[in-house]
């Protein structure tokens, strides 16, 4: 009897000590991974948190895809306000809308703060990740002297209304694949908070218009600001892509008439002919004489 | 009178001895093999195949360049030569007809093959875009397959009256003939019509076959590709056809005078006129080779450069060489000489010069594609040689079967050598000799 109770408990044991290296071993199969967070305003109103998640793969730094996020904001009192969840994509990226900044969300300094926490995930661990800004107002203008173009941007700290002096500004004109700077690599704002660039002439654009863009860049105090405008100081592209004309390089029915004319010509004159020999066989199955 | 009845006795189509079913069953054992290989090939793909993304076009293009190259033999001696009149190719233009007919119907055919997805042959049609040399050959190749039919078919109608009236009315063969021959009975106006209609063909039939071979070059040469990018495409092809063409003549004509006893009909005389015009045909085909790998060898860029090597040193050295010499150098000096323009000797070259055109389009096709200009980065190793699968194999082979089936069928019910001309060509030679005693 007692062998049996010896057996029992060694089976037990055994299966308990089984149990436990799996539980702890699916723990530490669970991945770290390593969150930032990165705020961008697009003047006027539109406010962005981008989420990055990566994690350490076999192959280095791998992006953390399908992780779910939540976002809060935190108040004044440490309260948490819950305003959506947000999930990475295939590049470990997720980006979330603030919407519009409200003044009553900032604390007494006009300073934000945020906190993103992941959601339970069969790869991943918990983690959480918080980030503070102050909200910026960029805000530019075209003017032209003697037919020379320039584009002058003003950056004041929102909740004070004190121009910011001394932030390097990025001047850039929109591209097919990636912007085009224009001016030195930063202009730096003056005692005014302002930066006063002259643009390039020539610069070619649909119709003449260039969407020229100011970027205050990862600044620590107020992240990224943007701002955008049309400006109608460039030179008109003169189109001299041959897509929708006729071409040998063309689609179906973008035949260049030659070719539809001369070979159809010619087919219809070899088809014709043998029609007409076609036409000679029956006249001989009905000739009687 | 007498002769008359012997010579349409001679030349009516006769059945299948013991050999002549033994053939059949052969090539019917050849394409039965060759059908299930294709089965297969269409249930998986063309994965089972050894072509790949560098050797996209494999032997069954090499096959396609071939039968079409064979197929010009109809406009060569039928068209060619009756209008330069050339009265001794007579017994010669219906094997000619034949050999066409088969050879393009094939070559058709092996495009299909070709095709990973031949339920969608139709898109060609629907979707084909003029600008692209692939929809001209598909023109052409339709065009030329009709216009061959027309010609093949056009001389029998006085042959099948002919086979109508010695079968009788009331026997199967007879019917069959009746039905063919269109009431045929040498009126003037159906002679007028006939004789009208073959002046046409005879004329259409050059440059549509001439425009099959170029269009068929232009598939090559539109590339740029080392050993396709080259302005001479065309009439190499050309020249290159006409000699295989003749080389399939001179061999086939050679068996059939065998087997059916014609050596009154296809006499040395033939063997020898064939032979000239054969070994006239490979020099003007030697002058293209030489063009198109001398200029290239001379300006010797990094693409001709690999290419050149592989075929004249390189893996495919020996195979190029026995070709070039095999195929092309041997028959000249064989053809050369009158002894070498006997029946045997030109029936032997023109099997050298058959198997040689062949190989001939096997290496046109296949090292170009293994030296693109613009290589794929890391692929395979094996990506970088081709030879073909056993599957590839059968169902070439197949085709070649298919091609000399087709043959041996029409040689079975038609008249190999045109009755009514040859008796027709006896009188106006019996009136001459009359005339001059």
């Amino acid at each position: 009897m007692s062998h049996l109770k010896h057996l029992f408990c060694f089976v037990v044991a055994s299966l308990a000590v089984v149990f436990a290296a799996g539980t702890l071993y699916g723990q530490n199969s669970k991945h770290k991974a390593r969150v930032s967070l990165a705020y961008m305003k697009i003047m006027p109103e539109t406010s962005v948190l981008t989420v990055t998640a990566k994690y350490r793969g076999e192959e280095g730094f791998e992006p953390a895809s399908g992780l779910d996020f939540e976002v809060f904001n935190v108040l004044q009192n440490d309260s948490l306000v819950a305003l959506g969840n947000t999930k990475t994509n295939n590049e470990g990226t997720a980006r979330f809308d603030l919407k519009r900044l409200r003044r009553a969300n900032a604390d007494s300094t006009g300073t934000y703060h945020y906190l993103v926490t992941s959601q339970e995930h069969p790869d991943f661990e918990l983690v959480e990740k918080d980030i503070s800004f102050k909200d910026a107002t960029l805000t530019i203008r075209l003017t032209s002297d003697q037919e020379v173009h320039f584009l002058s941007a003003v950056l004041v700290d929102s909740f004070s209304g004190e121009v910011l002096e001394g932030l390097p500004l990025r001047v850039q004109v929109q591209r097919l694949f990636r912007p085009m700077r224009i001016g030195d690599e930063f202009i730096i704002t003056d005692e005014d908070g302002s930066i006063n660039v002259p643009i390039d002439p020539g610069i070619p654009g649909p119709n003449g218009n260039l969407t020229l863009e100011v970027i205050l860049s990862d600044d620590e105090m107020y992240g990224s600001v943007k701002a955008l405008t049309d400006a109608p100081s460039g030179t008109p592209i003169t189109d001299r892509s041959g897509f929708d004309e006729r071409s040998m390089w063309g689609s179906q029915s973008k035949t260049p008439l030659f070719l539809l004319t001369i070979p159809n010509l010619l087919i219809l004159g070899v088809w014709g002919t043998i029609l007409l020999l076609v036409l000679n066989l029956i006249k001989i199955y009905k000739s009687k004489i | 009178m007498e002769t008359d009845i012997q010579i349409v006795k001679d030349l009516t189509p006769r059945r299948f001895g013991r050999y002549g079913k033994a053939w059949v069953v052969f090539l019917s054992v050849i394409i039965l093999a060759s059908l299930l290989a294709y089965i297969q090939q269409l249930n998986k793909g063309l994965v089972v195949t050894e072509m790949r993304d560098y050797a996209l076009w494999g032997v069954y293009i090499s096959n396609f360049v071939f039968f079409v190259a064979i197929s010009l033999v109809g406009s060569l001696i039928t068209a060619i030569l009756r209008l330069s009149g050339a009265s001794w190719s007579t017994p010669l233009t219906r094997i000619s007809e034949i050999i066409a007919v088969a050879a393009i119907f094939i070559a058709g055919l092996t495009i299909i093959i070709d095709m990973g997805r031949p339920e969608r042959l139709w898109y060609l049609f629907i979707y084909g875009r003029l600008q692209s040399p692939i929809i001209w050959d598909v023109i052409v190749i339709s065009t030329y397959l009709v216009i061959s039919l027309l010609l093949l078919y056009f001389p029998l109608l006085p042959d099948f009256a002919i086979l109508k009236m010695k079968y009788g009315k009331n026997s199967k063969q007879g019917v069959w003939y009746r039905r063919f021959s269109l009431n045929w009975k040498g009126t003037p106006k159906q002679k007028e019509l006939y004789t009208r209609s073959i002046k046409i063909l005879s004329v259409l039939i050059i440059p549509v076959a001439f425009g099959i071979h170029t269009v068929t070059a232009w598939l090559f040469a539109t590339t740029y590709r080392p050993g396709w990018d080259s302005t001479n495409f065309g009439p190499y092809f050309i020249a290159g056809a006409f000699v295989a063409g003749a080389g399939a003549v001179v061999t086939i004509m050679f068996i059939l005078r065998k087997v059916y006893h014609l050596e009154a009909y296809i006499s040395d005389m033939h063997f020898d006129k064939m032979g000239k015009l054969l070994v006239l045909l490979c020099l003007l085909y030697l002058y293209f080779n030489i063009n198109e790998y001398l200029v290239p060898a001379y300006k010797n860029t990094i693409g001709e450069a690999v290419h050149l090597e592989e075929l004249f040193t390189g893996e495919y050295a020996s195979l190029f060489w026995l070709v070039i010499l095999g195929g092309l150098i041997v028959p000249i000096f064989v053809l050369l000489f009158p002894q070498g323009r006997k029946p045997v000797p030109v029936f032997l070259m023109g099997i050298l010069v058959v198997v040689g055109a062949w190989w001939k389009r096997y290496l046109i096709v296949t090292p170009t594609l293994l030296h693109p200009f613009v290589p794929i980065q890391g692929v395979p190793e094996s990506w970088h040689h081709y030879y073909p699968s056993g599957l590839e194999w059968t169902i070439t082979f197949g085709t070649l079967a298919m091609a000399l089936l087709i043959i041996t069928l029409l040689v079975r019910y038609l008249p190999v050598i045109p009755i009514q001309e040859t008796l027709e060509e006896k009188r106006v030679s019996e009136t001459i000799n009359q005339e001059l005693k």
